[in-house]
């Protein structure tokens, strides 16, 4: 159940993608979600989603696991398509009480809904192919000038970094929460809402306190390796821009610009 | 015949390839059974004991309970829960009632207790594994080692199960809880209960299990009765250290009743007897 949800974990590989620097991939990340929310129509949608697809591709990461990673996050979909459905003003498709259906309504969420899964495909394909430790370091070069104006990089970076270094343990955990549960004849995922709601419910006390006891461990464990914070580090690896870099840097910069043109002036 | 796997092959999804777990398990667990699945760390045991309970559906195979296929169409596989429970390695990580009794209450309220028939299973349930009905109101929380690991098996005997599946039940606790835990585990199978438990405490499938299965890689190595199997000259081969009293019984050449010793007892009876 949990361990299908593959959203923020690395995938090593030796594909192109996986060969970029975090810090383009980063950006090419945010021009990519840009690109998914800027146009207002379906064709800039498909245009985005076919540059997508490409990616994805290109990653040379199994397609099954971006679709689980999508799947997995079907109700936030759903909730965004009934949401915009019951309210956008326009002709109305069908009335119960208080609850009205309008056809803009239906078209505006099947929109955002889209929108929302090909923003959860980028995101995939940032993390499935960028390692935490690479991110962590990208990030605090990223964040250094910020030092000055007391900006805590460093940690913050790693904050980040141990986040989504957790998804994968925290999912795993929850798998085996859930098989604790059934043995003990549970019928999780069964019945109503409500009652599924509920089914879940045993699982967030011993989740919430493995968790603790995980940040617990590991900053026993990074205190007994001398970690006093990012003053004074040097790095084992340094980390340098490859042509291959520079290319999509500026590639994705010029593509940021004409979509950032096309919706400032195209109307 | 209470369980059955025939011929079961199972594999986790892994990038890139897929991991073979099991790779076509013939196991049969009969009335009154007390088996130890061994093997070296990733051969199978844990993933063979979840199929026994019906948690992980093979790839392909069968596997029955009562000479019913579990996972054929139709079949509530809440049956299988009920009546083989499944204690999980460090099981007391899953409490999540802030009492003992909401925890040990859980399986038999998914299986339809209400009231006094529901008070009743958890007070016999504590009371199987040894412990005074005022922990009931007890955070889980708050008990110790031995306390936490005896509270998660009432919860799992709280529903009543014809077979005990135990994945490491001793792990993590001092010799005292252990030597205490294992005697509670013999005297569970004594009242009928069949129990199949995977350690990889070699003594201690010697003190308490009479039948042993070998795995490795997914394969059944070699099965047959503790005995035979922890004092067969392919321990080395299957990756498995013998248990001390069977190096020394092999290393002095000591039997008891004509056969290898198994345990220190047998071992220090022998060598009196050689003695007189």
């Amino acid at each position: 159940m949990f361990k299908d949800f593959r959203l923020g974990q690395y995938m090593p590989g030796n594909s192109f993608i996986h060969k970029l620097d975090p810090g383009t991939k980063l950006w090419g990340t945010a021009v990519l979600v840009a690109l998914v929310f800027f146009p207002g129509s379906w064709v800039g949608l498909l245009a985005a989603g076919l540059l997508l697809m490409g990616i994805i591709v290109l990653t040379g990461v199994p397609l099954k696991h971006y679709l689980s990673s999508a799947k997995a996050l079907w109700p936030i979909f759903l909730f965004t398509l009934v949401i915009n459905s019951l309210t956008f003003p326009g002709k109305i498709l069908f009335r119960l009480g208080p609850i009205v259906l309008s056809s803009a309504g239906v078209y505006a969420g099947l929109f955002m809904a889209l929108r929302l899964a090909l923003a959860v495909l980028v995101t995939a394909a940032f993390t499935f192919t960028t390692s935490p430790v690479d991110l962590t370091d990208r990030l605090e070069s990223m964040f250094r000038p910020l030092a000055r104006l007391g900006f805590p990089g460093h940690e913050v970076a790693l904050m980040m970094t141990i986040a989504i270094r957790f998804v994968p343990t925290i999912m795993e955990e929850g798998d085996r929460l859930v098989k604790a549960l059934q043995a003990r004849g549970a019928e999780l995922g069964r019945g109503g809402p409500l009652k599924r709601a509920r089914g879940f419910m045993p699982l967030l006390i011993p989740l919430l306190i493995g968790a603790f006891r995980r940040a617990d461990d590991l900053a026993l464990a990074m205190e007994v390796r001398c970690y006093r914070g990012g003053d004074g580090r040097t790095r084992y690896r340094e980390m340098r821009l490859t042509p291959s870099d520079y290319m999509s840097l500026v590639l994705s910069t010029c593509l940021f610009l004409v979509v950032l043109g096309a919706r400032l002036f195209g109307g | 015949m209470l369980l059955e796997l025939q011929d079961v092959h199972f594999h986790y999804a892994e990038p890139g390839a897929n991991k073979t777990a099991l790779n076509g398990i013939d196991l049969t667990v009969n009335e009154g059974d007390f088996t130890a699945l061994i093997g070296p760390s990733g051969s199978g045991k844990s993933t063979l004991l979840l199929h026994l309970n019906g948690l992980l559906r093979p790839a392909a195979g069968h596997v029955l309970y009562t000479g019913c296929d579990i996972h054929a169409k139709g079949y509530d596989l809440r049956r299988v829960r009920r009546n083989v429970g499944l204690l999980f390695q460090f099981a007391e990580a899953n409490f999540f009632g802030q009492t003992v009794c909401e925890d040990v209450s859980y399986a038999p309220w998914n299986h339809g207790l209400r009231g006094r028939a529901l008070d009743q299973a958890v007070i016999q349930a504590l009371e199987m594994v040894g412990l005074p009905p005022s922990v009931k109101a007890r955070s889980p929380f708050s008990l110790s080692g031995g306390e936490k690991r005896k509270v998660a098996l009432a919860g799992v005997l709280a529903m009543e199960p014809r077979v005990l599946l135990l994945d490491e039940p001793t792990a993590g606790l001092d010799p005292g809880t252990r030597e205490n835990f294992l005697y509670l585990l013999k005297d569970l199978n004594r009242q009928g209960i069949a129990i199949v438990i995977v350690s990889h405490d070699l003594d201690e499938v010697a003190a308490v299990a009479r039948q042993a299965v070998v795995l490795k890689a997914g394969r059944v190595l070699a099965k047959g009765t503790v005995r035979e199997v922890l004092t067969s000259p392919d321990m080395e081969n299957w990756d498995l250290e013998p248990p001390e009293a069977v190096w020394l019984g092999k290393l002095l050449g000591l039997k008891h009743n004509g056969m290898p010793v198994l345990s220190e007892a047998e071992a220090v009876s022998s060598i009196l007897a050689r003695g007189k």
